[in-house]
C-alpha cells in the first residue's frame, strides 16, 4: 500500500509528462484527459482509505528509502490522521474542479491542464513529505504551476497578482529553507528526517527563531492576518480552476505545516508564543469577516471569508487541545469543500456575465432557481449552520479553546483593563466570526438572488447545465455529511492529533510551566473585596488530556471549597 | 430512561416532506403536494400522541432515541440524541397539534401562489427544526433546531424575495438570531467548561450535586469564581439567545419585520412556536436559572420592560400585522417575566394560551387581508363584521383572552403570570398591569376599527368582490377559537378547585412547582383587578373607536401628535442600530479592506521589500561612477591603509 501511496503521489505528474509529450490533442480531449487521470487518482486514494486504519496514530503506509546520502537527505513519505483526510480533500477537489471550470479557459488548454496536474503532485507530495528537504522541494514544486496558473489563465490584474503571490510565499520559504538547513545541520553532519527534527530539543532562544522562521512560511501560505493581503488579489485574478484549488487545498498547507512540522518541532516556542498567535487568529476572523462585507466583487468577498474562517483553524492549532486542533484539521477539510464549491459558483455567473460586481446582478433567484438553491445551501454550509460541513470544525474549536488547560488560558495584563483571562476573551471574540459570517454571505446571497431583476442582461442567464450539476451534487453531498457524520472523519484524525498534542505538552513541560506562572498575573485591579491573586501556576496535566470515556468529572466535590468565613 | 426509538420520526417525517417536495415539488400536482405536506405533520402529531401516551402511562418516565454519535471529540460526547419528557410533551403537542392546523389554513391561503410546493417545502422544514429544537436532549442537539428554525424562518419571511423590502426582513431575522445564537454558544461553553457536560439529564444531575453556590472553585477554568458567579454567566449568555429568538429588548427588531412573510407564516412561527423557544429554552434550564438569582433579575426586568415597550409601540400601528407583531413581543414579554420570577409552569402556560389565541388572531388577519386582496391598513377596513362573521366570531374571542377577560384561557394564564410577578416585586406587578391595560386598549382598538363602522377601502366596489375565506380556512380558525376558549381549563387555580392545576402536576416534574403565597381572598381581589384592567382598556378603545373610526379625541391623542410621533416609529429603535452598530461594523470592514489592507501592510510589507532591494542597489552603485581617477583614489587609499596596519 506504501507503493499505491506514491502512486498517487505521481500519476498526476505522469499524466502531464504523457499529455506534455503527446502531440496537441483536441481541447476536449485534452481536459478529458486530465479528468480522467484525477478521477483514477481519486479512486485509488479511496482504496487507500479502504486499507487505512484510522484508529492508528502513527505513520502508515511509510517509504523510507535513501536519496541524497551525502546530505542526509531520504527520500522518506508517509500519511497519518493529519494529512490522510486533507489527500482526500485533493484528490476529489482536482477533478471535481477540472470538471466546473471545462469551458472557463479556451486558450494554451494544454498547459493549463498540465500545470494543474503538476500542482496536484506538487500539492500531494507536500502532504506526504516526512523529510525536511522533500518537503521543501515539493512545497516549492508547487509554487511554480499556481503562479502560471494565475499569471497566465487569471483576470485583468493578473500579473501584479501572480508576482505578489510569488513575492509573499518566496519571502516566507526563504526563511523556512534557512531553518530547515539550520535545523538539519547536527552535530554528525546532516539529517533532514522529520522523525529526528521533532525528537530533538532546542534550546528555548534558538526555538524562537526557528519557530519564527517555519511560522512565517505557514502564516504566509494560510494565510494568517496581517500577512493575508496577497491572497484577495490571487483569488481575484486567478481563473476559477486556481481559485478553488487555492483556497480548497493550498491553504490547507499552512496549517498543515503548523502541526506537522512547526508544532512538534519546537513545542516550546509554539506554546509560548500561543497568546500572540491565538491573538493575531482572532484578529483575522473579524478583520476577514468585516472585510467581506463591504466588498463589491464577489470573488474578493469570498476571498476575504477564508481569511476569516483560516482564521478559526489557527485558533484552533493554537490553543493546543485535543478539541482545537481536531477541530482545527476538521475545519480545513469542511473549508475546502463550501469555499471550493462558493468558487465554483461564483465562477459559473462569471463565465455566464463575465462581471464579478455583486451590484452587476440581483433577482437571479427567479431565473435560476437551481443555482439559487445550491448557493444559498453552500452559504449556509459555509457560515456553519449546524448539520452542514461547517458548523462542527467550528464548535470543536471554539470549545477547544474556550473550556480545556491550554497555552492560552492565562490570565495577561491589559493596561487599563486589568487581567484578561486570554482563552474565554479569545474565543468569545471568535465566536463573534459566526455572526459576521451569516451577515456577509447572506448579503452576498441577496444581492446575487434577490430583490427585483433590474439588469436586462441577467434575463438571458442560463440556470445550471447538467454538467455543473454534476459538479455541485458530491460537493453538497459531503457538506451534509460532513456536518451530519463528522466521526467518519474525526475517528481517524483524532488519534493523530492526541499524539501530537501529547508530544507538544511533555516536550514543552518543563519550561512551560515556569514561564505560565510568571505570566499569570492578577485578575481584576485590587481593592476592597477584590479576589486573591490566583498562585495556581497553569498545569497541564496529561490525564486530562488523554482520552477518558463518557468523562463526566470536570467539576468533583473536591474542587470546591467553602468560601473562608470572615 | 425509556428507549422509544419512533422519536426520531417526529422531525424526520416532515423534514421527508421537505425534501421530497424540494426536489419534486415543482412537477407535482397541487394536491399531491398538499398530500406530502400535511400528511408528514400530521404523522408527526400522530407519534407525538403515542409518545405522551406512552410516557405517562409509564408514570412520567421520560423516553430517549438516541440516533448516532455526533461529534466525539477529546474529552467531550455529542450524541445526537432526542429526549421527551413532559415538557417536550407539551411543547411538541403544540407545536405538531397548531402546526397541522396552520398547514391546513395555508391550502387554503396560498392556493394561488405560483410558488405553493416552494411555501409548504419551507413550512415542513420548520416543522423538522423545531421538533429538533423542543427533542434535542443536549444543548448541541438543540442547537441544530435552535438554527434550523431561524433558517426556515429566514426563508420563509423572504418567501416572496423579488421585493427587497422582504428579503430584506428575512436577512435581518436571521443575522439577529444569530447574535443570539452567539450567546447560546458561549453559554453552552460556560457551562460545559464548569460541568463537562451539555447533557440535559447529567447537567441536572451535576446541578443537583453542586451544594453551595457560593462556594470559589479552586481548579479548572473557572478557579477564583464562585459556582454561581460562573452560572450567573452562563444564564446571561444563555438570555442573549432568547433576547433574540424569542424577541426581547434589545434584540426583538427583527419580529416585527417578519411579517413581511405569509401570514400563516407570522402565525405559526412568529407567534405560536419558534418565538416561544427562547422560553422553552430557560425553561428546559430551569434548574439552572434558579441557582442564578441574579440573571434571574435581569430575565424578570427585561421581560417586564420588554411587554410594557412594545404595547405601547403596538397602539400606534396601522398595519394589522404589525400591531399584532408587537402584540407578540408582548406577550413573550409575560412570559419571559414569569420565567424570571421563577414561576417556569405559569410561563408554559401562558406560552400555550398565547399559541392558541395569536395564532387565532393572525389567521383572523390572514382571512382579513385575504378577503380584502391584500390590504393591511386598518384605516382602510372597517364594517367587516358583517361581511366575515366567522372570522369575526373567532377574532372576537381571541381578542377577548388576549385582552385577559374571565373565563377565556388569556385570563387564567396572565394572571397566573401577574399574580406571580407582584409577588415577586411590587414594580414588576405595576409593569405588568401597565402592559395589560395597553394590550387591552390596542386590541380593542384593532378590533373596532377592523370590524366595526363602514368599510373604508378606497376601492368602492372592494365590498361586492371580497374574496371570502373557504372551509379550509375556516376550520382552523374555529379549532383555534374554542382552544382559546377552553385553554384556560389546562390550569384552572388553586382557589376554584382546590387541587393543583393540571399543568402544574404534568410539569411539575421537570419544572418544580410553585405556588401563590396570597390568600384565597387576596387572589380574589387580584383577579378582579386584573379584569377591570382589562375591561378598562377594552371600554377606553370603544369609547375612542366604538364607531369603526377614531373619535376626534382619539385623532388628536393617539393617532397624531409628538407621541404619536415616537410610537409610529417604535422609539427609533432601529435607527439607533442602523447608525450606531451596523454602520460601524461597516466603517471597519471598508478600514480594513480600503486603508489598511492596500495602504498600511502592502505599504510596509511590499513596497518595503521592494524598496530594500532598490535601496541596495541604489547604494552600491553610487561609488561605481566610472571615473577613472576616483578609482584611483580609492586604490591608493586602501593599499596606504592595507600596509599601514600591516607594517603597525
Amino acid at each position: 500500500m506504501a507503493d499505491l501511496l506514491n502512486v498517487i503521489v505521481y500519476l498526476p505528474a505522469l499524466g502531464a509528462l504523457l499529455l506534455a509529450s503527446l502531440p496537441p490533442l483536441e481541447h476536449r480531449n485534452l481536459k478529458a484527459t486530465a479528468i480522467a487521470v484525477t478521477t483514477l487518482n481519486f479512486l485509488l486514494s479511496l482504496i487507500l482509505w479502504s486499507a487505512w486504519s484510522p484508529a492508528h496514530a502513527g505513520f502508515q503506509f511509510e517509504t523510507n528509502v535513501g536519496w541524497i546520502q551525502s546530505f542526509g537527505i531520504r527520500y522518506h513519505t508517509g500519511v497519518d490522521g493529519l494529512s490522510f483526510y486533507l489527500i482526500l480533500l485533493t484528490t476529489f477537489l482536482v477533478p471535481v474542479t477540472l470538471l466546473g471550470a471545462w469551458n472557463a479557459v479556451e486558450t494554451r488548454v494544454r498547459e493549463f491542464v498540465i500545470a494543474i496536474l503538476v500542482l496536484e503532485s506538487g500539492m500531494l507530495g507536500a502532504f506526504v513529505a516526512l523529510d525536511l528537504f522533500l518537503f521543501y522541494v515539493f512545497w516549492e514544486a508547487m509554487l511554480i504551476p499556481m503562479y502560471f496558473v494565475i499569471g497566465v489563465w487569471g483576470g485583468q490584474r493578473r500579473v501584479y497578482a501572480a508576482v505578489k503571490f510569488f513575492i509573499f510565499t518566496m519571502a516566507g520559504s526563504l526563511l523556512m529553507l534557512i531553518a530547515i538547513l539550520y535545523v538539519a545541520n547536527v552535530p554528525t553532519g546532516w539529517d533532514f528526517s522529520w522523525a529526528s527534527a521533532v525528537s530533538r530539543n532546542f534550546d528555548p532562544t534558538l526555538q524562537a527563531w526557528l519557530f519564527g522562521a517555519f511560522m512565517l512560511a505557514f502564516a504566509i501560505k494560510v494565510p494568517m492576518f496581517p500577512v493575508h493581503t496577497w491572497l484577495p488579489d490571487a483569488h481575484t485574478e486567478a481563473p476559477t480552476a486556481g481559485s478553488v484549488i487555492l483556497a480548497g487545498v493550498l491553504l490547507k498547507l499552512g496549517i498543515y505545516g503548523f502541526v506537522r512540522f512547526a508544532y512538534p518541532m519546537f513545542p516550546q516556542a509554539a506554546i509560548a508564543y500561543a497568546p500572540i498567535i491565538g491573538g493575531l487568529a482572532v484578529a483575522g476572523i473579524i478583520y476577514g469577516a468585516v472585510a467581506a462585507w463591504v466588498q463589491p466583487d464577489m470573488k474578493k468577498l469570498v476571498a476575504y471569508s477564508s481569511v476569516s474562517h483560516l482564521g478559526f483553524c489557527v485558533l484552533g492549532v493554537a490553543a493546543v487541545t485535543v478539541e482545537g486542533m481536531t477541530g482545527a484539521v476538521y475545519q480545513c477539510l469542511a473549508h475546502g469543500i463550501s469555499t471550493g464549491g462558493l468558487f465554483i459558483l461564483v465562477g459559473v455567473l462569471y463565465e455566464r456575465r463575465h462581471t464579478r460586481l455583486l451590484s452587476d446582478y440581483g433577482g437571479l433567484a427567479r431565473k435560476v432557481p437551481v443555482f439559487a438553491t445550491f448557493l444559498v445551501f453552500t452559504a449556509l454550509a459555509s457560515a456553519g449552520l449546524p448539520t452542514l460541513s461547517g458548523f462542527p470544525g467550528e464548535f470543536m474549536i471554539l470549545l477547544g479553546t474556550f473550556t480545556a488547560a491550554s497555552p492560552l488560558d492565562q490570565i495577561v495584563n491589559v493596561p487599563g483593563l486589568g487581567g484578561i483571562r486570554m482563552a474565554q476573551v479569545l474565543t468569545v471574540l471568535g465566536a463573534t466570526g459566526v455572526i459576521l459570517a451569516a451577515v456577509y454571505l447572506l448579503w452576498m446571497v441577496q444581492k446575487v438572488l434577490f430583490g427585483p431583476l433590474q439588469d436586462p442582461a441577467n434575463e438571458r442567464i442560463a440556470d445550471l447545465s447538467v454538467r455543473e450539476i454534476a459538479v455541485m451534487l458530491p460537493l453538497a453531498a459531503l457538506m451534509i455529511v460532513l456536518g451530519l457524520f463528522p466521526g467518519i472523519f474525526l475517528k481517524g484524525i483524532e488519534p493523530s492529533v492526541q499524539r501530537l498534542v501529547t508530544t507538544v505538552h511533555q516536550k514543552a513541560g518543563q519550561t512551560y510551566q515556569a514561564d505560565a506562572g510568571a505570566k499569570r498575573l492578577n485578575w481584576l485591579p485590587a481593592g476592597p473585596g477584590a479576589r486573591p491573586a490566583l498562585q495556581r501556576p497553569l498545569r497541564i496535566d496529561p490525564n486530562r488530556l488523554r482520552l477518558a470515556p463518557g468523562r463526566f468529572d470536570a467539576l468533583r466535590p473536591e474542587d470546591i471549597r467553602r468560601p473562608p468565613t470572615p | 430512561m425509556i428507549k422509544f426509538s419512533s422519536l426520531a420520526y417526529i422531525p424526520l417525517l416532515p423534514l421527508i416532506g421537505a425534501f421530497v417536495l424540494g426536489l419534486w415539488g415543482k412537477k407535482m400536482e397541487r394536491s399531491s403536494a398538499t398530500i406530502v405536506a400535511l400528511s408528514t405533520v400530521l404523522g408527526s402529531f400522530a407519534i407525538t400522541v403515542i409518545a405522551t401516551y406512552t410516557m405517562v402511562k409509564n408514570n412520567g418516565t421520560p423516553l430517549q432515541a438516541v440516533l448516532w454519535e455526533w461529534i466525539y471529540v477529546g474529552r467531550y460526547r455529542v450524541d445526537l440524541a432526542l429526549g421527551f419528557d413532559q415538557l417536550t410533551a407539551a411543547l411538541m403537542l403544540v407545536v405538531t397539534g397548531v402546526g397541522f392546523l396552520i398547514h391546513v389554513y395555508s391550502t387554503g391561503y396560498m392556493e394561488e401562489d405560483p410558488s405553493y410546493w416552494r411555501f409548504f417545502c419551507y413550512l415542513n422544514l420548520f416543522v423538522a427544526a423545531m421538533s429538533m429544537l423542543v427533542l434535542g436532549q443536549s444543548l448541541p442537539v438543540l442547537f441544530i433546531g435552535w438554527e434550523g428554525v431561524g433558517l426556515a424562518s429566514y426563508l420563509l419571511i423572504g418567501f416572496w424575495y423579488s421585493d427587497t423590502e422582504k428579503a430584506d426582513a428575512g436577512r435581518k431575522a436571521f443575522i439577529t438570531n444569530r447574535i443570539g445564537d452567539f450567546g447560546f454558544l458561549i453559554g453552552t461553553f460556560i457551562v460545559l467548561g464548569l460541568f463537562g457536560t451539555m447533557d440535559f439529564t447529567q447537567l441536572r444531575q451535576a446541578v443537583a450535586a453542586v451544594g453551595p453556590t457560593d462556594a470559589m472553585l479552586t481548579t479548572g477554568i473557572f478557579a477564583g469564581f464562585s459556582v454561581k458567579a460562573v452560572v450567573t454567566a452562563a444564564c446571561i449568555a444563555f438570555f442573549i439567545g432568547v433576547t433574540g429568538k424569542s424577541a426581547q429588548i434589545p434584540l426583538y427588531v427583527w419580529l416585527p419585520d417578519a411579517m413581511a412573510g405569509p401570514t400563516p407564516v407570522s402565525a405559526l412561527i412568529h407567534a405560536a412556536t419558534m418565538v416561544t423557544a427562547g422560553v422553552y429554552l430557560m425553561c428546559r434550564l430551569g434548574f439552572l436559572f434558579t441557582i442564578a438569582p441574579d440573571a434571574l433579575v435581569v430575565v424578570a426586568v427585561v421581560g417586564g420592560l420588554t411587554a410594557v415597550f412594545a404595547a405601547t409601540i403596538g397602539v400606534a400601528q396601522n398595519d394589522i400585522k404589525k400591531v399584532l407583531a408587537y402584540s407578540t413581543v408582548s406577550q413573550l414579554g409575560y412570559m419571559v417575566l414569569a420565567v424570571g420570577v421563577g414561576a417556569y409552569t405559569a410561563a408554559f402556560f401562558h406560552l400555550i394560551t398565547h399559541a392558541f389565541f395569536k395564532a387565532c388572531l393572525f389567521l383572523g388577519s390572514g382571512a382579513i387581508i385575504h378577503a380584502l386582496h391584500g390590504e393591511q391598513d386598518i384605516r382602510r377596513m372597517g364594517g367587516l363584521r358583517k361581511h366575515i362573521p366567522i372570522t369575526h366570531a373567532t377574532f372576537l374571542v381571541s381578542t377577548l383572552a388576549l385582552a385577559g377577560i374571565v373565563p377565556l384561557s388569556g385570563f387564567f394564564s396572565k394572571d397566573l403570570v401577574l399574580a406571580f410577578a407582584s409577588e415577586r416585586s411590587a414594580s414588576l406587578g405595576i409593569l405588568g398591569s401597565v402592559g395589560a391595560f395597553l394590550t387591552a386598549f390596542y386590541m380593542s382598538r384593532l378590533y373596532f376599527m377592523t370590524f366595526f363602522g363602514e368599510l373604508r377601502h378606497p376601492d368602492p366596489h372592494m365590498k361586492d368582490h371580497l374574496h371570502k375565506p373557504g372551509l379550509s380556512m375556516e376550520i382552523p380558525l374555529i379549532i383555534l377559537a374554542a382552544l382559546a376558549v377552553v385553554g384556560g381549563a389546562l390550569n384552572l387555580p388553586h382557589v376554584f378547585t382546590h387541587t393543583d392545576g393540571f399543568l402544574d402536576r404534568f410539569l411539575g416534574p421537570v419544572l418544580g412547582t410553585k405556588v401563590l403565597s396570597m390568600t384565597a381572598t387576596a387572589e380574589y381581589f387580584f383577579m378582579a383587578k386584573s379584569v377591570g384592567i382589562a375591561v378598562a382598556g377594552i371600554v377606553l378603545g370603544y369609547v375612542l373607536y366604538g364607531r369603526g373610526v377614531p373619535t376626534k379625541a382619539a385623532e388628536s391623542f393617539v393617532e397624531s401628535g409628538p407621541v404619536h410621533g415616537v410610537l409610529y416609529n417604535k422609539w427609533f429603535v432601529d435607527e439607533l442600530y442602523q447608525n450606531t452598530i451596523i454602520r460601524f461594523t461597516r466603517f471597519l470592514g471598508s478600514l480594513a479592506a480600503m486603508v489598511i489592507d492596500p495602504w498600511i501592510i502592502d505599504g510596509i510589507l511590499v513596497k518595503l521589500s521592494s524598496g530594500l532591494v532598490s535601496g541596495s542597489g541604489r547604494l552600491l552603485r553610487k561609488p561605481q561612477t566610472g571615473n577613472v581617477q576616483s578609482y584611483a583614489a580609492v586604490f591608493v587609499l586602501a593599499v596606504a591603509i592595507i600596509t599601514g596596519w600591516a607594517v603597525w
